[in-house]
């Protein structure tokens, strides 16, 4: 929900500075929906790298695992006094092996090939979006195109929100489709499918309920069916359905603490799906403010699934099963991560650093991963 | 079932100035109980930031400022350092509540002197001015070099009057409005949700009206010579003092602003003067209502 | 699937209901604070969405789906 427009970087600054006075508040002004005021220009470059697959799980391979840097660029902007837009842009490259297969050693373990060569591919997405707003709401759109050697997403969506005459309660909703391309590298050399189609179709609706001055609460649910080529085409004897049908639920709450001069977020999602993959996240993050220029931002995320139905551990040759998948991410397990993000604003600048620091426990498969992840950007607002 | 709202309006005398409150209640009792929190809050901050008074929270930061020291400040002086901060940031400088000490060197009465100060004089007074000479890092204000003095007098009677309408709104009075000498805060229309409308006068002769302006919600504030101007050699100036030379400003003699928030109101029609022939721009780029009366009489009407 | 979306729909409902009190807009200030925002930081979002897409089995649950990628 946004709060009447200003127009000039110097009101901003006055505004902004005359409301952190005590006693002295934002305007009496009617809530209504007006774009951003300000044009925003963001850079993020990330360093994403997994641990080793532990020596005693190798089987074959080398135990590298993904080392990505991923680089973010951002622009969004009002245009006149209605409408906003954005451009995302991010590029990835990508080095490192993954799991290829497993087998069940002659001891019980399970250990895991690792595909040979070092792998070195790059990722490119753009996407733009539009937004019109209105009175009591707002309408969007917005594309997207990602792009890799051996996969293609075109996708599109559509959103609006609207706030009930009671001006505390928003609905939200909207559709999103996508239409990717797949087309394997060395696919005739590893007898993989040549070319195959996804198609990925999902809808969500949600209410957002003011509480009191302090405390905000968002609720909603999705659904997405997925269709086609869903396998893994560079695992061994990977067979997956031809769809999946997705459900989650979300909530979302944010608090404001003016003594500690702290944002507190909690977030829950429950999923399930027609896989059997069932899971449980939940996330909390605190935004305290020391002084007016810097924020640190320590947050914790604990994540929970279980496996879907078709999961082995051990890579099925045989195929004794209709459908079957060894990949680690369809096996039980549960992920604890915690963070660490730090806001310093310099003038019209703000310099972001972040960190985190993933782990996964209780997984039949060994080749589960852990990361960590470091980025710095800058935003500058003009 | 509420009552019909009545008007009244009370009167009382703050800040060296004749201030009031029209307000809708259901009785002259009731207006009365709702209006006393805010002669309160105005008395409370009159004494902790008059020049005046020799016990004020101002007058202690001016005894360490005289004498090169530092001072530990309490949360609410804090913020108004930091919004005066920000007034000197958004004026590129020229805002600065340590400018208070060159009205030594001129004598701002309805008379008004007419002889110039010489150099010396002014050289040694804006020697211990400016915002940069302070280290301000909350809560500890230190005065880097000895004879320095702050001024809150151009920030405080609008705070007041944000204040005084918060006050009023927390008891649910949604139809007041608060004028503390000129600085006007509504916390919403009149009670029939007509707006209410303000007189602005004319700064050469403050009895007669220049212009009405209708308020259904914010604030209005203005900043120029009323009272206080002098003449010199024919040309006429205001109190408003250019912190870098020492002189008295030209170009605009009076500005008026509306905003959401009267302590914005009031510092943009500030930062306007303090721009001379720049004003117009200066408020033309904030995008709010205003009213500019140059020296020569021209009036640029935006409200 | 139809269970869960009706318990949840109910719980939801269940959890918009509780003690909401009518803020008028000029209390709204520290509701509108950057840091308050759903979603406080895009592009921060966007990359752990898309980490967590690749390494974990769920998905969805933050609005409209931003398209795919080979990495799952």
């Amino acid at each position: 929900m946004q709060l009447g427009g200003m127009k000039s970087k110097t009101l901003m600054a006055l505004s902004a500075s005359a409301v952190a006075l005590p006693g002295v508040l934002v305007s009496t002004s009617a809530v209504s929906d007006t774009p951003p005021t300000a044009k925003i220009i963001s850079y993020r470059a990330s360093s994403y790298k997994e641990d080793a697959l532990a020596s005693e799980a190798l089987l074959a391979g080398s135990p590298e695992r993904y080392d990505i840097e991923i680089h973010q660029l951002r622009y969004s902007s009002p245009i006149g006094e209605k409408y906003s837009i954005s451009l995302d842009s991010s590029y990835e490259s990508m080095s490192g092996a993954s799991p290829w297969y497993t087998v069940k050693s002659a001891n019980g373990d399970t250990k895991v090939a690792m595909s040979g060569a070092s792998i070195y591919e790059k990722r490119r997405d753009v996407t733009a979006s539009v937004k019109r707003y209105y009175d009591r709401g707002n309408f969007g759109a917005s594309f997207t195109i990602s792009d890799e050697n051996d996969y293609r997403s075109n996708s599109a969506s559509v959103d609006g929100s609207f706030t009930l005459a009671n001006d505390s309660t928003t609905l939200s909703a909207g559709i999103a489709h996508s239409d990717d391309d797949i087309n394997p590298t060395d696919a005739a050399f590893f007898n993989r499918i040549l070319s195959a189609n996804k198609s990925t179709t999902s809808a969500f609706v949600s209410v957002t309920q003011i509480l009191n001055q302090f405390s905000i609460i968002q609720t909603g649910v999705s659904s997405t069916r997925a269709g086609g080529y869903l396998t893994a085409p560079y695992k061994l004897s990977d067979h997956r359905p031809e769809e999946r049908n997705q459900f989650t639920w979300t909530t979302s709450w944010r608090r404001y603490f003016r003594e500690q001069r702290s944002a507190f977020h909690a977030n829950y999602r429950f999923y399930d799906d027609d896989f059997g993959v069932r899971s449980h996240t939940i996330d909390f993050a605190l935004h305290k403010s020391f002084s007016r220029l810097i924020t640190l931002v320590p947050n914790v995320r604990y994540y929970q699934q279980q496996a879907a139905h078709f999961f082995t551990p051990a890579t099925d040759f045989a195929r004794t099963m209709e459908f079957n998948s060894s990949d680690y991410r369809l096996s039980k397990y549960d992920a604890l991560s915690a963070g660490l993000k730090f806001n310093i604003q310099l003038g019209d600048y703000t310099l972001v650093l972040s960190g985190e620091r993933y782990r996964t426990s209780g997984s039949s498969n060994p080749a589960v991963i852990d990361f960590t992840r470091l980025s710095a950007g800058i935003d500058y607002t003009f | 079932m509420t009552l019909p709202l009545d008007f009244y309006e009370l009167d009382f005398q703050a800040m060296g100035t004749a201030c009031s409150i029209s307000i809708y209640a259901e009785s002259s009792d009731g207006a009365r109980e709702k209006c006393e929190p805010v002669f309160t809050d105005v008395a409370r901050l009159e004494a902790k930031y008059s020049r005046y008074l020799s016990d004020s929270f101002l007058s202690l930061i001016n005894l360490a400022a005289k004498q090169g020291r530092s001072i530990e400040v309490d949360d609410e002086t804090a913020s108004l350092l930091d919004y005066a901060q920000t007034c000197h940031a958004e004026s590129k400088g020229m805002f600065d509540i340590t400018s208070g000490l060159l009205r030594r060197a001129w004598n701002f009465q309805p008379e008004g002197q007419t002889a110039v100060p010489d150099a010396a004089s002014l050289e040694t007074l804006l020697e211990r001015v400016g915002w940069q000479k302070l280290d301000w890092h909350a809560p500890k204000l230190a005065f880097t070099i000895p004879g320095m003095e702050l001024d809150f007098g151009g920030i405080v009677k609008e705070y007041a009057a944000d204040r005084a309408a918060t006050l009023l709104r927390e008891q649910g009075v949604a139809h007041a409005l608060v004028n503390l000498g000129g600085d006007i805060c509504v916390t919403g229309p009149q009670a029939d949700d007509r707006p209410w409308r303000v007189a602005i006068s004319d700064p050469s002769s403050p009895t007669q009206e220049l212009r009405i302006v209708e308020v259904s919600q914010g604030a209005l504030a203005s900043s120029g010579s009323y009272a206080r101007c002098i003449e010199i050699e024919g040309i006429r100036y205001g109190h408003l003092l250019n912190p870098r030379t020492g002189f008295p400003l030209t170009g605009t003699l009076a500005a008026t602003v509306v905003a959401d928030q009267c302590i914005v109101a009031g510092s943009l029609a500030t930062i306007a003067l303090l721009n001379e022939a720049g004003a117009a721009r200066f408020l033309k780029d904030a995008g709010l209502p205003f009213l500019l009366v140059s020296s020569d009489g021209d009036i640029d009407d935006r409200l | 699937m139809h269970r869960n979306l009706r318990i949840s729909l109910l719980l939801s409902a269940l959890a918009v209901m509780t003690a909401c009190q009518f803020v008028p807009a000029y209390q709204r200030g520290d509701l509108a604070r950057p840091e308050m925002a759903f979603d406080a930081d895009p592009l921060g979002s966007k990359l752990n969405q898309h980490i967590y897409f690749s390494k974990e089995a769920s998905t969805g649950g933050n609005g409209v789906a931003a398209g795919g990628c080979g990495c799952n």
